[in-house]
Protein backbone atom coordinates (compact mmCIF):
# COMPACT_ATOMS: atom_id res chain seq x y z
CA UNK A 1 0.00 0.00 0.00
CA UNK A 2 1.44 3.33 -0.85
CA UNK A 3 1.57 6.51 0.97
CA UNK A 4 -1.38 8.37 -0.63
CA UNK A 5 -3.80 4.71 0.04
CA UNK A 6 -2.65 5.31 3.58
CA UNK A 7 -3.36 8.70 4.15
CA UNK A 8 -6.73 8.44 2.39
CA UNK A 9 -7.67 5.55 4.82
CA UNK A 10 -6.56 7.37 8.06
CA UNK A 11 -9.05 10.38 5.99
CA UNK A 12 -11.76 8.32 6.32
CA UNK A 13 -11.21 7.00 9.53
CA UNK A 14 -10.78 9.77 10.99
CA UNK A 15 -14.18 10.92 8.73
CA UNK A 16 -16.03 8.27 10.65
CA UNK A 17 -14.84 8.67 13.95
CA UNK A 18 -16.30 12.81 13.59
CA UNK A 19 -18.89 11.24 11.98
CA UNK A 20 -20.13 9.26 14.81
CA UNK A 21 -19.18 12.51 17.58
CA UNK A 22 -22.47 14.21 19.11
CA UNK A 23 -22.78 17.63 17.47
CA UNK A 24 -21.43 19.61 20.73
CA UNK A 25 -18.56 17.24 21.59
CA UNK A 26 -17.37 18.40 17.96
CA UNK A 27 -17.57 22.09 18.84
CA UNK A 28 -15.45 21.37 22.48
CA UNK A 29 -13.30 20.07 19.99
CA UNK A 30 -13.09 22.64 17.22
CA UNK A 31 -12.41 24.67 21.09
CA UNK A 32 -9.30 22.77 22.35
CA UNK A 33 -11.45 21.56 25.12
CA UNK A 34 -11.30 17.93 23.91
CA UNK A 35 -8.28 16.49 21.92
CA UNK A 36 -8.01 13.19 20.01
CA UNK A 37 -5.64 10.61 21.32
CA UNK A 38 -4.41 7.55 19.40
CA UNK A 39 -4.75 4.00 20.24
CA UNK A 40 -3.03 0.82 19.39
CA UNK A 41 -6.03 -1.37 19.83
CA UNK A 42 -7.09 -3.67 16.65
CA UNK A 43 -10.85 -4.92 16.40
CA UNK A 44 -12.31 -8.26 17.39
CA UNK A 45 -12.97 -9.07 13.99
CA UNK A 46 -9.24 -8.90 12.41
CA UNK A 47 -8.29 -10.75 16.50
CA UNK A 48 -10.84 -13.53 15.48
CA UNK A 49 -9.60 -13.88 11.79
CA UNK A 50 -6.38 -14.30 13.08
CA UNK A 51 -6.87 -16.92 16.01
CA UNK A 52 -8.49 -19.23 13.51
CA UNK A 53 -6.21 -22.38 12.57
CA UNK A 54 -5.70 -22.58 8.71
CA UNK A 55 -8.35 -24.67 7.11
CA UNK A 56 -6.78 -28.31 6.57
CA UNK A 57 -5.82 -29.50 3.54
CA UNK A 58 -7.18 -32.30 1.40
CA UNK A 59 -4.96 -34.55 2.23
CA UNK A 60 -5.17 -34.05 5.80
CA UNK A 61 -8.88 -34.59 5.61
CA UNK A 62 -8.23 -37.48 3.27
CA UNK A 63 -6.00 -38.88 6.45
CA UNK A 64 -8.49 -38.15 9.01
CA UNK A 65 -10.98 -40.43 7.12
CA UNK A 66 -8.70 -43.07 7.19
CA UNK A 67 -8.24 -42.38 10.61
CA UNK A 68 -11.83 -42.73 11.28
CA UNK A 69 -12.17 -45.88 9.39
CA UNK A 70 -9.28 -47.20 11.24
CA UNK A 71 -11.14 -46.92 14.96
CA UNK A 72 -12.96 -49.46 16.54
CA UNK A 73 -15.69 -47.31 18.39
CA UNK A 74 -17.62 -44.16 18.37
CA UNK A 75 -16.14 -43.22 21.19
CA UNK A 76 -13.01 -43.11 19.76
CA UNK A 77 -14.43 -41.21 16.31
CA UNK A 78 -16.08 -38.60 18.53
CA UNK A 79 -12.23 -37.99 20.25
CA UNK A 80 -10.61 -37.91 17.11
CA UNK A 81 -13.19 -35.66 15.62
CA UNK A 82 -13.37 -33.24 18.40
CA UNK A 83 -9.31 -33.24 18.74
CA UNK A 84 -9.62 -31.97 14.76
CA UNK A 85 -11.11 -28.68 16.02
CA UNK A 86 -13.23 -28.47 12.54
CA UNK A 87 -15.09 -25.63 11.62
CA UNK A 88 -18.38 -26.49 10.03
CA UNK A 89 -16.90 -25.72 6.83
CA UNK A 90 -14.08 -27.97 7.57
CA UNK A 91 -16.60 -30.83 8.51
CA UNK A 92 -18.55 -30.40 5.04
CA UNK A 93 -15.41 -30.89 3.04
CA UNK A 94 -15.12 -34.03 5.54
CA UNK A 95 -18.20 -35.29 4.51
CA UNK A 96 -18.01 -34.78 0.82
CA UNK A 97 -14.64 -36.56 0.81
CA UNK A 98 -16.20 -39.55 2.10
CA UNK A 99 -18.90 -39.43 -0.55
CA UNK A 100 -21.73 -38.34 2.07
CA UNK A 101 -24.53 -35.92 1.22
CA UNK A 102 -24.17 -32.62 2.69
CA UNK A 103 -27.37 -30.36 3.29
CA UNK A 104 -28.35 -26.90 4.09
CA UNK A 105 -29.91 -28.00 7.30
CA UNK A 106 -26.72 -29.94 8.53
CA UNK A 107 -25.67 -28.28 11.56
CA UNK A 108 -22.07 -29.16 13.00
CA UNK A 109 -23.63 -31.94 15.14
CA UNK A 110 -25.46 -33.76 12.26
CA UNK A 111 -22.08 -33.54 10.24
CA UNK A 112 -20.10 -35.12 12.81
CA UNK A 113 -22.73 -37.87 13.15
CA UNK A 114 -23.10 -38.24 9.29
CA UNK A 115 -19.05 -39.00 9.70
CA UNK A 116 -18.65 -40.90 12.43
CA UNK A 117 -21.46 -43.63 11.63
CA UNK A 118 -19.94 -43.49 7.70
CA UNK A 119 -16.58 -44.52 9.19
CA UNK A 120 -17.14 -46.35 12.06
CA UNK A 121 -20.98 -46.91 12.80
CA UNK A 122 -21.55 -49.00 9.64
CA UNK A 123 -18.67 -51.49 10.21
CA UNK A 124 -20.12 -51.92 13.61
CA UNK A 125 -23.61 -52.54 12.47
CA UNK A 126 -22.33 -55.09 9.99
CA UNK A 127 -20.02 -57.03 12.55
CA UNK A 128 -23.55 -57.16 14.56
CA UNK A 129 -25.42 -58.39 11.91
CA UNK A 130 -23.21 -61.06 10.39
CA UNK A 131 -22.12 -62.49 14.14
CA UNK A 132 -23.87 -63.66 16.79
CA UNK A 133 -25.31 -67.29 16.70
CA UNK A 134 -25.73 -69.23 13.56
CA UNK A 135 -29.23 -69.09 12.45
CA UNK A 136 -30.83 -69.17 8.86
CA UNK A 137 -34.23 -69.45 9.55
CA UNK A 138 -36.53 -67.10 8.62
CA UNK A 139 -39.57 -67.90 10.48
CA UNK A 140 -41.60 -70.22 12.48
CA UNK A 141 -41.79 -72.88 9.56
CA UNK A 142 -38.15 -72.76 9.02
CA UNK A 143 -37.75 -73.39 12.41
CA UNK A 144 -38.61 -77.43 11.52
CA UNK A 145 -36.57 -77.47 8.57
CA UNK A 146 -33.11 -78.37 9.94
CA UNK A 147 -32.60 -82.11 11.75
CA UNK A 148 -33.94 -81.51 14.92
CA UNK A 149 -31.49 -82.82 16.82
CA UNK A 150 -28.37 -81.15 15.33
CA UNK A 151 -25.74 -79.47 16.94
CA UNK A 152 -25.67 -76.52 14.71
CA UNK A 153 -29.35 -75.63 16.10
CA UNK B 1 -25.05 -79.77 -14.89
CA UNK B 2 -22.04 -79.46 -16.77
CA UNK B 3 -19.41 -77.80 -15.04
CA UNK B 4 -19.14 -74.82 -17.64
CA UNK B 5 -22.48 -73.51 -16.92
CA UNK B 6 -22.87 -70.57 -14.65
CA UNK B 7 -26.16 -71.03 -12.06
CA UNK B 8 -26.67 -67.57 -10.71
CA UNK B 9 -28.89 -67.15 -7.76
CA UNK B 10 -30.42 -63.85 -8.10
CA UNK B 11 -31.22 -63.10 -4.44
CA UNK B 12 -31.54 -60.64 -1.64
CA UNK B 13 -33.91 -60.70 1.22
CA UNK B 14 -35.44 -56.96 1.09
CA UNK B 15 -38.15 -57.03 -1.50
CA UNK B 16 -38.50 -54.16 -4.55
CA UNK B 17 -34.57 -53.82 -5.07
CA UNK B 18 -34.89 -54.70 -8.45
CA UNK B 19 -34.28 -58.58 -8.43
CA UNK B 20 -36.44 -59.40 -11.53
CA UNK B 21 -35.76 -56.62 -13.60
CA UNK B 22 -32.12 -57.19 -13.14
CA UNK B 23 -32.50 -61.55 -14.29
CA UNK B 24 -35.00 -60.61 -16.85
CA UNK B 25 -32.52 -57.88 -18.55
CA UNK B 26 -29.87 -59.54 -17.80
CA UNK B 27 -31.20 -62.77 -19.54
CA UNK B 28 -32.09 -60.64 -22.55
CA UNK B 29 -29.16 -59.23 -23.14
CA UNK B 30 -27.14 -62.09 -22.82
CA UNK B 31 -29.47 -63.58 -25.22
CA UNK B 32 -28.98 -60.64 -27.44
CA UNK B 33 -24.90 -60.95 -27.23
CA UNK B 34 -25.28 -64.77 -28.30
CA UNK B 35 -26.00 -66.88 -25.16
CA UNK B 36 -27.75 -69.37 -24.31
CA UNK B 37 -29.84 -68.74 -20.79
CA UNK B 38 -32.44 -70.18 -19.06
CA UNK B 39 -34.37 -68.34 -16.45
CA UNK B 40 -36.22 -69.93 -13.55
CA UNK B 41 -38.96 -67.83 -11.64
CA UNK B 42 -38.80 -69.04 -8.11
CA UNK B 43 -40.52 -65.81 -6.71
CA UNK B 44 -44.48 -67.13 -5.75
CA UNK B 45 -44.92 -63.79 -6.84
CA UNK B 46 -44.15 -65.14 -10.61
CA UNK B 47 -43.46 -61.75 -11.52
CA UNK B 48 -40.56 -62.65 -13.99
CA UNK B 49 -43.00 -64.94 -15.08
CA UNK B 50 -45.79 -62.42 -15.73
CA UNK B 51 -42.77 -60.26 -17.33
CA UNK B 52 -42.63 -62.36 -20.28
CA UNK B 53 -46.20 -64.07 -20.13
CA UNK B 54 -49.32 -62.22 -19.48
CA UNK B 55 -51.59 -64.08 -16.69
CA UNK B 56 -54.45 -64.66 -18.71
CA UNK B 57 -51.98 -67.26 -20.91
CA UNK B 58 -50.07 -68.47 -17.90
CA UNK B 59 -53.56 -69.33 -16.29
CA UNK B 60 -54.61 -71.19 -19.47
CA UNK B 61 -51.67 -72.90 -20.36
CA UNK B 62 -48.94 -73.00 -17.51
CA UNK B 63 -50.49 -73.09 -14.51
CA UNK B 64 -52.16 -76.53 -14.55
CA UNK B 65 -48.62 -78.43 -15.31
CA UNK B 66 -46.10 -76.27 -16.40
CA UNK B 67 -44.38 -74.41 -13.43
CA UNK B 68 -41.94 -74.97 -10.90
CA UNK B 69 -44.60 -75.49 -7.97
CA UNK B 70 -45.83 -78.45 -10.11
CA UNK B 71 -42.60 -80.03 -10.25
CA UNK B 72 -41.96 -79.40 -6.75
CA UNK B 73 -44.73 -80.93 -5.64
CA UNK B 74 -44.06 -84.22 -8.02
CA UNK B 75 -41.08 -84.94 -6.21
CA UNK B 76 -43.69 -86.84 -4.00
CA UNK B 77 -43.16 -89.97 -6.55
CA UNK B 78 -39.56 -90.43 -5.14
CA UNK B 79 -38.01 -90.46 -8.40
CA UNK B 80 -36.27 -86.35 -9.66
CA UNK B 81 -38.59 -85.25 -12.11
CA UNK B 82 -37.48 -83.23 -15.53
CA UNK B 83 -37.76 -80.04 -15.89
CA UNK B 84 -37.54 -79.94 -19.30
CA UNK B 85 -41.63 -80.23 -20.06
CA UNK B 86 -41.56 -76.74 -18.08
CA UNK B 87 -39.22 -74.86 -19.94
CA UNK B 88 -40.32 -72.52 -23.11
CA UNK B 89 -39.47 -69.27 -25.17
CA UNK B 90 -41.17 -66.47 -24.40
CA UNK B 91 -42.71 -65.37 -27.79
CA UNK B 92 -42.86 -61.74 -28.04
CA UNK B 93 -38.72 -61.63 -26.71
CA UNK B 94 -37.90 -64.12 -29.10
CA UNK B 95 -39.29 -62.40 -31.83
CA UNK B 96 -36.94 -59.47 -30.79
CA UNK B 97 -33.68 -61.76 -30.40
CA UNK B 98 -34.48 -63.13 -33.79
CA UNK B 99 -32.51 -66.20 -33.82
CA UNK B 100 -29.73 -64.49 -31.68
CA UNK B 101 -28.84 -66.67 -28.47
CA UNK B 102 -31.66 -68.25 -26.62
CA UNK B 103 -34.18 -67.15 -23.72
CA UNK B 104 -36.03 -69.93 -22.18
CA UNK B 105 -38.05 -69.67 -18.92
CA UNK B 106 -39.61 -71.36 -16.45
CA UNK B 107 -42.34 -69.62 -14.54
CA UNK B 108 -43.61 -69.95 -11.36
CA UNK B 109 -46.75 -70.09 -9.63
CA UNK B 110 -48.98 -67.72 -6.76
CA UNK B 111 -49.12 -71.38 -4.99
CA UNK B 112 -45.41 -71.77 -4.44
CA UNK B 113 -45.55 -70.16 -1.45
CA UNK B 114 -47.10 -73.83 0.16
CA UNK B 115 -44.26 -75.46 -1.21
CA UNK B 116 -42.03 -74.48 1.46
CA UNK B 117 -44.35 -75.78 3.92
CA UNK B 118 -44.70 -78.69 2.46
CA UNK B 119 -40.79 -79.56 1.66
CA UNK B 120 -40.65 -78.37 6.21
CA UNK B 121 -42.35 -81.52 6.96
CA UNK B 122 -39.97 -83.86 4.54
CA UNK B 123 -36.92 -82.44 7.09
CA UNK B 124 -37.68 -84.79 10.07
CA UNK B 125 -36.47 -88.06 10.76
CA UNK B 126 -36.07 -90.78 13.24
CA UNK B 127 -32.66 -89.94 14.19
CA UNK B 128 -29.82 -87.53 13.17
CA UNK B 129 -28.54 -89.37 10.71
CA UNK B 130 -31.85 -89.81 9.14
CA UNK B 131 -32.78 -86.52 9.60
CA UNK B 132 -29.17 -85.25 8.14
CA UNK B 133 -30.08 -86.95 4.66
CA UNK B 134 -33.58 -85.50 4.60
CA UNK B 135 -32.10 -82.43 5.39
CA UNK B 136 -29.55 -82.86 2.29
CA UNK B 137 -32.65 -84.58 -0.08
CA UNK B 138 -34.48 -81.85 0.18
CA UNK B 139 -32.24 -78.88 -0.03
CA UNK B 140 -30.43 -80.32 -3.11
CA UNK B 141 -33.55 -81.12 -5.30
CA UNK B 142 -33.29 -78.18 -7.32
CA UNK B 143 -29.71 -78.78 -7.96
CA UNK B 144 -30.45 -82.30 -9.28
CA UNK B 145 -33.03 -81.32 -11.26
CA UNK B 146 -30.87 -79.14 -13.41
CA UNK B 147 -28.95 -81.69 -13.95
CA UNK B 148 -30.90 -83.81 -15.52
CA UNK B 149 -31.08 -80.75 -18.49
CA UNK B 150 -27.78 -80.10 -19.18
CA UNK B 151 -27.91 -81.48 -22.48
CA UNK B 152 -29.58 -77.98 -23.31
CA UNK B 153 -25.65 -76.71 -22.91
CA UNK B 154 -26.68 -73.46 -21.44
CA UNK B 155 -24.43 -71.14 -20.92
CA UNK B 156 -25.79 -69.32 -17.83
CA UNK B 157 -28.81 -70.22 -15.78
CA UNK B 158 -30.19 -67.04 -13.67
CA UNK B 159 -32.60 -68.03 -10.67
CA UNK B 160 -35.43 -65.18 -9.52
CA UNK B 161 -35.49 -66.11 -6.08
CA UNK B 162 -37.94 -64.63 -3.77
CA UNK B 163 -37.17 -62.29 -0.98
CA UNK B 164 -37.10 -64.74 1.91
CA UNK B 165 -34.88 -67.59 3.05
CA UNK B 166 -37.11 -70.21 2.89
CA UNK B 167 -36.06 -73.84 1.89
CA UNK B 168 -37.41 -73.16 -1.79
CA UNK B 169 -34.80 -70.28 -1.70
CA UNK B 170 -32.07 -72.20 -0.26
CA UNK B 171 -32.86 -74.63 -3.01
CA UNK B 172 -31.86 -72.05 -5.06
CA UNK B 173 -28.64 -71.20 -3.39
CA UNK B 174 -27.37 -74.71 -3.22
CA UNK B 175 -27.79 -75.38 -6.94
CA UNK B 176 -25.61 -71.69 -7.63
CA UNK B 177 -22.35 -71.65 -8.63
CA UNK B 178 -22.71 -67.79 -7.54
CA UNK B 179 -25.07 -65.20 -5.84
CA UNK B 180 -25.83 -62.18 -7.93
CA UNK B 181 -27.05 -59.30 -5.06
CA UNK B 182 -29.11 -56.39 -6.65
CA UNK B 183 -29.52 -53.67 -3.53
CA UNK B 184 -30.62 -50.11 -3.70
CA UNK B 185 -28.71 -47.44 -2.57
CA UNK B 186 -30.21 -46.97 0.92
CA UNK B 187 -29.60 -47.67 4.77
CA UNK B 188 -32.08 -50.79 5.03
CA UNK B 189 -30.50 -52.61 2.25
CA UNK B 190 -26.98 -52.61 3.19
CA UNK B 191 -28.00 -54.01 6.24
CA UNK B 192 -29.80 -56.65 4.03
CA UNK B 193 -26.50 -57.56 2.69
CA UNK B 194 -25.07 -58.40 5.83
CA UNK B 195 -27.84 -60.65 6.95
CA UNK B 196 -27.56 -62.03 3.53
CA UNK B 197 -24.41 -63.10 3.50
CA UNK B 198 -24.35 -64.42 6.98
CA UNK B 199 -27.00 -66.86 6.35
CA UNK B 200 -25.43 -68.18 3.69
CA UNK B 201 -22.39 -68.72 5.13
CA UNK B 202 -24.17 -70.78 7.97
CA UNK B 203 -26.98 -72.63 5.32
CA UNK B 204 -23.23 -73.97 3.31
CA UNK B 205 -21.49 -74.70 6.84
CA UNK B 206 -24.91 -77.01 7.59
CA UNK B 207 -25.26 -78.27 4.02
CA UNK B 208 -21.75 -79.65 3.67
CA UNK B 209 -21.43 -81.01 7.43
CA UNK B 210 -24.88 -82.49 6.77
CA UNK B 211 -22.82 -84.07 3.00
CA UNK B 212 -20.37 -85.67 5.12
CA UNK B 213 -23.18 -87.86 6.65
CA UNK B 214 -25.05 -88.94 3.67
CA UNK B 215 -25.53 -92.27 3.02
CA UNK B 216 -22.28 -92.93 5.10
CA UNK B 217 -20.22 -91.40 2.16
CA UNK B 218 -19.47 -87.94 1.35
CA UNK B 219 -22.13 -85.84 -1.30
CA UNK B 220 -20.94 -83.04 -3.40
CA UNK B 221 -20.14 -80.06 -1.57
CA UNK B 222 -21.10 -76.74 -2.21
CA UNK B 223 -19.13 -73.80 -2.06
CA UNK B 224 -21.41 -71.10 -3.95
CA UNK B 225 -19.63 -67.42 -4.42
CA UNK B 226 -21.06 -63.94 -4.28
CA UNK B 227 -20.47 -63.01 -7.64
CA UNK B 228 -20.95 -59.15 -6.72
CA UNK B 229 -23.76 -56.75 -5.51
CA UNK B 230 -25.50 -54.55 -8.50
CA UNK B 231 -27.25 -51.48 -7.63
CA UNK B 232 -30.31 -50.72 -8.93
CA UNK B 233 -32.85 -47.90 -9.31
CA UNK B 234 -29.92 -45.43 -9.31
CA UNK B 235 -30.82 -41.39 -9.71
CA UNK B 236 -28.03 -39.86 -11.58
CA UNK B 237 -27.24 -35.87 -11.13
CA UNK B 238 -24.07 -34.74 -13.04
CA UNK B 239 -23.36 -37.63 -14.71
CA UNK B 240 -22.86 -39.96 -11.73
CA UNK B 241 -24.59 -41.32 -8.77
CA UNK B 242 -26.60 -38.45 -6.55
CA UNK B 243 -24.78 -38.06 -3.58
CA UNK B 244 -27.33 -39.92 -1.54
CA UNK B 245 -26.73 -42.56 -3.22
CA UNK B 246 -22.88 -42.16 -3.21
CA UNK B 247 -23.15 -42.47 0.21
CA UNK B 248 -24.32 -45.76 0.66
CA UNK B 249 -22.38 -47.39 -2.47
CA UNK B 250 -19.29 -46.77 -0.94
CA UNK B 251 -20.72 -48.03 2.66
CA UNK B 252 -20.95 -51.15 0.71
CA UNK B 253 -17.88 -51.14 -1.34
CA UNK B 254 -16.15 -51.07 1.80
CA UNK B 255 -17.50 -53.88 3.38
CA UNK B 256 -15.86 -56.86 4.43
CA UNK B 257 -15.93 -59.66 1.87
CA UNK B 258 -18.19 -58.20 -0.67
CA UNK B 259 -17.42 -57.04 -4.11
CA UNK B 260 -19.50 -54.41 -5.92
CA UNK B 261 -20.48 -54.01 -9.54
CA UNK B 262 -18.94 -50.26 -10.91
CA UNK B 263 -21.84 -50.31 -13.33
CA UNK B 264 -24.92 -50.14 -11.86
CA UNK B 265 -28.81 -49.99 -13.50
CA UNK B 266 -30.72 -46.69 -13.54
CA UNK B 267 -33.90 -45.32 -12.46
CA UNK B 268 -36.44 -45.01 -15.23
CA UNK B 269 -39.99 -45.31 -13.33
CA UNK B 270 -41.32 -44.90 -17.39
CA UNK B 271 -39.21 -47.57 -18.91
CA UNK B 272 -39.28 -50.25 -15.84
CA UNK B 273 -42.89 -50.04 -15.01
CA UNK B 274 -44.52 -50.74 -17.94
CA UNK B 275 -42.07 -53.23 -19.73
CA UNK B 276 -43.76 -56.29 -18.39
CA UNK B 277 -46.81 -55.32 -19.45
CA UNK B 278 -45.62 -55.68 -22.86
CA UNK B 279 -43.63 -58.86 -22.64
CA UNK B 280 -40.26 -57.28 -23.49
CA UNK B 281 -37.43 -56.54 -21.16
CA UNK B 282 -35.92 -52.52 -21.54
CA UNK B 283 -33.13 -53.41 -22.66
CA UNK B 284 -34.72 -55.11 -25.83
CA UNK B 285 -36.88 -52.03 -26.34
CA UNK B 286 -35.72 -49.76 -29.53
CA UNK B 287 -34.20 -46.40 -28.83
CA UNK B 288 -36.65 -43.61 -28.22
CA UNK B 289 -34.95 -40.78 -26.74
CA UNK B 290 -31.59 -39.84 -24.92
CA UNK B 291 -33.09 -41.02 -21.31
CA UNK B 292 -34.10 -44.30 -23.01
CA UNK B 293 -30.54 -44.96 -24.25
CA UNK B 294 -28.85 -44.11 -21.00
CA UNK B 295 -30.84 -46.88 -19.35
CA UNK B 296 -30.35 -49.64 -21.98
CA UNK B 297 -26.53 -48.64 -22.15
CA UNK B 298 -26.37 -48.87 -17.66
CA UNK B 299 -27.51 -52.93 -18.61
CA UNK B 300 -25.24 -53.45 -21.03
CA UNK B 301 -22.26 -52.20 -19.41
CA UNK B 302 -24.01 -54.26 -16.24
CA UNK B 303 -24.16 -57.30 -18.51
CA UNK B 304 -20.18 -56.46 -19.76
CA UNK B 305 -19.00 -56.51 -15.89
CA UNK B 306 -21.11 -59.92 -15.00
CA UNK B 307 -19.82 -61.81 -18.23
CA UNK B 308 -15.98 -59.90 -17.14
CA UNK B 309 -16.92 -61.86 -13.58
CA UNK B 310 -17.73 -65.13 -14.90
CA UNK B 311 -15.58 -64.94 -17.38
CA UNK B 312 -17.96 -65.69 -20.14
CA UNK B 313 -16.56 -64.87 -23.79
Amino acid sequence: MDDRKRLARLLRALADLVDKFPPEKIAELASGQLSLVASAAVSAKVDKRRARPPAPSEATLRELAERLRSLSSRAEGDKVLADASLSKRDLERLARAMSLPVTRNDNGDRLREKVIEASIGSRLISSAIRGGSVDTSSGAQEKTSAPQSSPHR
Amino acid sequence: MEERVHVVAVINYKGGVGKTSLTANLGAQLAWEGHRVLMIDLDPQSSLTFSFLTPDVWEKEFAPKKTIKGWFDSFDYGKVPSLEPLIFVPKRASEILHGRGQLDLISSHLGLINVDLELATKLSGASLAQSKRNFIDVHSRLALGLGLIAHRDYDVVLIDCPPNFNIVTKTAIIASNYLLVPARPDYLSTLGIDYLIRSVDSLIKDYNDYADVKDGSTSVKIDPKVLGVVFTMIQEYGGGPMAAHKQYMAQVRRMDGVSVFEQYIKRNDTLFASAPQYSVPVVLHGYTSDSHRSVVSGLEDVTAEFKKALKLS
